[in-house]
């Protein structure tokens, strides 16, 4: 599929007709955010899953130089494979001197110089053409130069010619100059060989040329309008939109030997004025220059804090960030207290002072205590404990009869306290008024208020019925999402001795779980359905082997509620849980929980094999096999159908990464 | 044999878990050189794992010797108060009681508590206040499971830790 449109291109210098071509390809909106938004494919709100779309269509009859899928092909070999991308140097170094004749150059803003630009033509194609991105710096040196008529005649190393002929169409001082070979096509081994290799290069000349060696920025700025981007049709199709940035990133990786390299090499990136609604697609960012100390998302249509939450543990260095120009600066207007609390190191945010240095250096010592904000400790044992917390908050918010049914026996025990003196939230975001906790003291198990014996006995509710009951007393509740919104939660599980076997086999007990949870939840109105209350709680959970349909039962089931607590305490302390290196991004594993509603006769337990089959068997990620199978009412192979249909469709963010 | 009724189970439950709590955090204010004796003495299980298993902050500390090292030595001020406690009991019936006395039953079982509180760090008044969710599995102190006894006077603890789980969670 590549290799036949490996003819059209070769290495043939671009002349004015390709020029002509990119400006006849300016009609549409070029931009960069929308047409690739990561789950517009097979997303929940997608009715159904279509086909591919028109636009992603091959176009060899527009722009003639490469189909949408072989394109595709390419950004996904350019961004996966290992082919080298270190510019290929020619193994015999000394080949002389090549020509290269540059033309257009002297209707430039510059030529009413001295000279008529000439000086400042050849330092400009000196700087342009050295490469500076990359562990092998090199500065390109013009030998000699002179001018046959309007044409300017350049002669460099032969090892230079390559990137020079690159530069054809850049634009200089307000007008657009060809460079090309002269004495027709040299055979110049720095030339890419195959469509892949072109991909990259051009991929690394974009980067190269949006490289300031001297401020270490890395401009990616506007790229919808890149007239070089726009000439390969990137943004025309959304696939191949969606592969772009990732490849491109995958380039700037393997410019360098050592990420160090890159580390030192690029501190500061604009992704200004990228139309960006989300970071789906250029999350990769984060990946590969995890150390970044400024980054501009100037001017994009970010909307919401939210928008930003994969790049909340990304960047630990980042010291300046610039928003200005998103929706979200009038959407969440307390957004900049929010965003400098994620970022430990950061100084400025939009320009301004947010913190001196002083302060993070007194921060980053922490509080001195000797027990240091951990992420959670979760010591599971074959999924048990994982699998029953997921369907367990689905079913207390949904059907918590059928809940207390599947879980709790005639010995399981259930009861709640309220603490009602609990600290709240810090930033001070819910209220609290007169009869707040209404719903809830009635039963209210606190020791510290409920002091009389026979109280404390009335309290305890034991036996699924007993339980389903008082469940049912309480306030509809609608908790976070368990992946989407994992910092709202802390689960704690680990292994515990001496549970009560329901069997009656051992005496002294068996082994089980105890898990502990903290978290929110929000108090759903009867009437309205409307979300009206936040609040807090921590839930003790003692787990034994099931006897009954479930393969857990619950022995012990004690809740606390409090008032909202907010979720900053459960942010593990400075550098723990910040991705600091660069690294594959763990595979979120996608809850089933998430899901809306299942239809009738499919239980959570199916739907998770569903999802975990249909993932096994496309590559898909779970989060989008479960979308797919959402769109498709649950009906597996109508979930494989979806697929194949629309699976060429799909961006790269869709299937599972290879953790290498 | 003596078996208890579930307002037995409740009183003696509730009792335990009250007094537990109240000398547990009063002790972590002001008595650090008593904190390990609230835990039970290290023992390995047959599957490996060891008891007691402290989870603080999300660290795992395997030994209670320590952890209250560390309450000596590094913890500043803090002022624990338990602001709900709630318990039930996990197992009621940890070794056959074939022929024992209510007394003896009434140690026969393990509890699991649960406290939701505030503690201010630091200093008095106006050091940071954090809200805290401290959950206990309690067994009681007996020879069998390797305490130290209770004494005729009832001076020593009569439950002791054998798992806990602690969060800063405001």
């Amino acid at each position: 599929m590549v290799a036949r449109h490996n003819a059209p291109r070769a290495a043939a210098p671009r002349g004015p007709a390709s020029q002509r071509r990119a400006k006849a390809d300016r009609d549409g909106d070029v931009v960069m955010g929308v047409p690739f938004k990561g789950r517009g494919a097979v997303g929940k709100n997608t009715p159904t899953p279509t086909g591919p779309r028109k636009d992603a269509l091959p176009r060899s009859s527009r722009g003639g130089i490469l189909s949408a899928t072989a394109q595709r092909e390419i950004l996904r070999k350019a961004g996966t494979s290992d082919m080298t991308m270190k510019e290929a140097r020619p193994s015999v170094a000394k080949r002389g001197l090549v020509e290269l004749k540059v033309t257009g150059w002297n209707k430039s803003k510059a030529s009413g110089d001295a000279d008529g630009g000439l000086s400042s033509l050849i330092k400009w194609l000196e700087k342009k053409g050295s490469t500076k991105l990359g562990s092998r710096v090199r500065s390109l040196k013009i030998r000699k130069f002179r001018t046959e008529g309007s044409d300017l005649i350049i002669k460099v190393m032969h090892e230079d010619a390559g990137a020079l002929v690159r530069m054809n169409n850049y634009g200089w001082a307000g007008i657009s100059i060809g460079i090309e070979l002269m004495g027709g096509p040299v055979q110049d081994s720095a030339a890419p060989s195959s469509e892949a290799e072109k991909t990259k290069a051009m991929l690394r000349s974009v980067l190269e040329r949006r490289y300031d060696f001297e401020t270490k920025f890395l401009n990616l700025s506007g790229l919808g309008a890149d007239e070089e981007l726009k000439k390969q049709h990137i943004f025309d199709s959304k696939s191949t939109a969606g592969k772009f940035f990732p490849a491109m990133m995958r380039v700037l990786e393997l410019s360098f030997d050592k990420p160090e390299e890159r580390d030192a090499a690029v501190t500061s990136v604009s992704l200004a004025n990228n139309d960006l609604e989300d970071l789906a697609v250029v999350s990769t960012l984060s990946l590969t220059l995890p150390k970044l100390q400024n980054l501009d998302l100037s001017n994009n249509k970010l909307d919401k804090l939210a928008t930003l939450d994969v790049w909340r543990k990304r960047f630990y260095h980042l010291q300046h960030l610039i928003l200005t120009g998103n929706p979200l600066e009038q959407n969440e207007p307390t957004y900049a207290q929010e965003v400098v609390s994620w970022y430990p190191n950061l100084l400025q945010l939009n320009g301004i002072q947010m913190r001196t240095e002083e302060e993070v250096a007194k921060k980053s010592k922490g509080t001195e205590l000797p027990f240091p904000i951990r992420s959670a400790l979760f010591q599971d044992e074959g999924g048990i404990a994982e699998q029953f917390v997921r369907t367990f908050f689905m079913g207390f918010d949904s059907d918590r009869t059928a809940l207390a049914a599947h879980y709790y026996d005639d010995n399981s025990d259930f009861s709640y306290a309220v603490n009602t003196q609990a600290p709240s939230d810090p930033a001070g975001a819910e209220k609290i008024e007169r009869g707040e906790w209404e719903g809830y003291i009635k039963n209210s198990r606190n020791m510290k208020k409920i002091t009389q014996l026979p109280a404390r006995q009335n309290r305890l509710f034991r036996g699924a019925k007993a339980v389903g009951d008082a469940f049912a007393s309480l306030p509809k509740t609608k908790h976070p999402d368990l992946a989407a919104e994992a910092r709202k939660w802390m689960i704690e599980a680990k292994m515990v001795p001496g549970v009560p076997d329901a069997t009656g086999q051992s005496a002294s007990g068996v082994d089980g779980f105890k898990i502990t949870i903290s978290g929110e939840f929000e108090e759903i109105d009867h009437a309205s359905g409307q979300a009206k209350k936040k609040r807090s709680f921590d839930r003790t959970f003692i787990l034994g082997p099931g006897t009954g349909p479930a393969v857990v039962r619950v022995v012990n089931d004690i809740l606390t509620v409090r008032a909202y607590g907010g979720a900053q305490a459960l942010e593990p302390d400075n550098a723990e849980g910040w991705n600091l290196e660069a690294a594959p991004q763990q595979q979120q594993a996608a809850p089933v929980e998430a899901a809306g509603q299942l239809p009738a006769g499919i239980s959570l337990e199916i739907a998770e094999q569903m999802v975990a089959e249909l993932t096994k068997q496309t590559g898909m990620t779970m989060q989008y096999s479960k979308d797919c199978l959402d769109q498709v009412a649950w009906n597996f192979e109508a979930g494989l159908e979806a697929f194949a249909r629309v699976k060429d469709s799909l961006p790269v963010s869709a299937f599972m990464q290879p953790t290498t | 044999m003596a078996t208890l009724t579930e307002v037995d189970y409740t009183r003696v439950s509730t009792d335990a878990a009250e007094r537990f709590v109240d000398l547990y955090y009063t002790a972590l204010n002001g008595a650090r050189n008593t904190i390990s004796s609230f835990y039970l003495p290290t023992v390995t299980q047959e599957n490996g794992r060891t008891l007691p298993h402290i989870s603080y902050n999300g660290e795992h500390v395997s030994d209670a010797k320590s952890f209250q090292e560390r309450w000596e030595k590094q913890m500043p001020y803090t002022h624990f108060e338990a602001q709900s406690v709630n318990v039930h009991v996990m197992n009621p019936c940890i070794l056959p009681m074939e022929g024992k006395s209510k007394r003896d039953a009434e140690r026969n079982m393990s509890l699991i508590v649960q406290v939701s509180g505030s503690v201010r760090l630091e200093e008095r008044k106006a050091g940071p206040l954090r809200g805290f969710s401290d959950s206990f599995i309690l067994v009681p102190n007996k020879e069998e499971v390797g305490g130290r006894g209770t004494g005729k006077q009832d001076t020593g603890k009569k439950w002791l830790i054998q798992s806990q789980t602690f969060r800063f969670v405001v």
